[in-house]
């Protein structure tokens, strides 16, 4: 991608960025939905021992549960900051970070005046999440008109088929 | 993918509902979701993902094959 993007072939890095995303999905989509169902249970068997009662472990599941539901969005952003690296700008990056971090406090003091203290910490990982997802909107948006765009929604929905696959792209270079 | 990973999800939720309906030993009700919905779900999300011919799911099957054959 930085190879594409220090030549400014910007369809490249479209591409480049969409088989990320694409490859990426693969494991986090699938990852993140399971892992938000069987969470309670699982920590409930991993965690539940000694000390930890199995109240105290399903309750660890549940926010592990939440925090899994913001893999998607949290794997997004990442994607798109290294599309930014790749153009050699990290200020952009920075100043999108403080919007996330800003939204991400704001949506934690929400939770701590909105939500009853046995549910405060499970709130903090939807937060957590709603962050990322204003980051990556962010970042997309910001992105999308340096570069012409970033493949538009088939990007979004990892969506195979809608764009070269990656062994047809090793050829394009 | 993201239309193959519904139906995992849900299988999975159905798993730890049934399951729980069996039954009342906490450890027990969660090892057998873990190990029946984690696997099931896994096995399904593989096949509807080839059924719908992700081709990225054939690339990573086929990557993690040859590196198992080494």
């Amino acid at each position: 991608m930085s190879g594409h993007a220090s030549e400014h072939r910007f369809d490249l890095v479209q591409n480049d960025f969409s088989t990320g995303v694409r490859l990426g999905s693969v494991v986090v989509a699938p990852a993140a939905l399971v892992l938000a169902v069987l969470g309670p249970s699982l920590a409930e068997v991993l965690l539940g021992w000694g000390n930890t009662s199995d109240a105290s472990a399903r309750y660890l599941g549940l926010v592990f549960a939440i925090f899994s539901l913001g893999l998607m969005p949290y794997m997004l952003f990442q994607l798109l900051l290294r599309v930014f690296y790749a153009l050699h700008d990290s200020k952009t990056p920075a100043f999108i970070g403080v919007v996330t971090m800003v939204t991400n406090v704001g949506a934690n003091l929400l939770a701590l005046a909105l939500f009853p203290k046995s549910e405060v910490v499970a709130a903090l990982g939807a937060g957590f999440g709603l962050a990322n997802l204003v980051g990556s909107i962010l970042a997309w948006r910001v992105l999308s008109r340096r570069i012409g765009g970033l493949a538009g929604i088939r990007s979004a929905v990892a969506c195979s088929g809608c764009t070269r696959p990656p062994s047809q792209l090793q050829y394009s270079r | 993918m993201h239309a193959a990973a519904v139906p995992a999800a849900i299988f999975a939720l159905i798993i730890a509902l049934m399951v729980g309906a069996v039954f009342s030993t906490a450890k027990v009700y969660a090892a057998l979701v873990v190990i029946v919905g984690g696997a099931g779900a896994v096995l399904l999300y593989v096949v509807l993902a080839r059924r719908l011919r992700v081709s990225e799911v054939t690339d990573l099957i086929g990557t993690v094959r040859s590196r198992l054959r080494r």
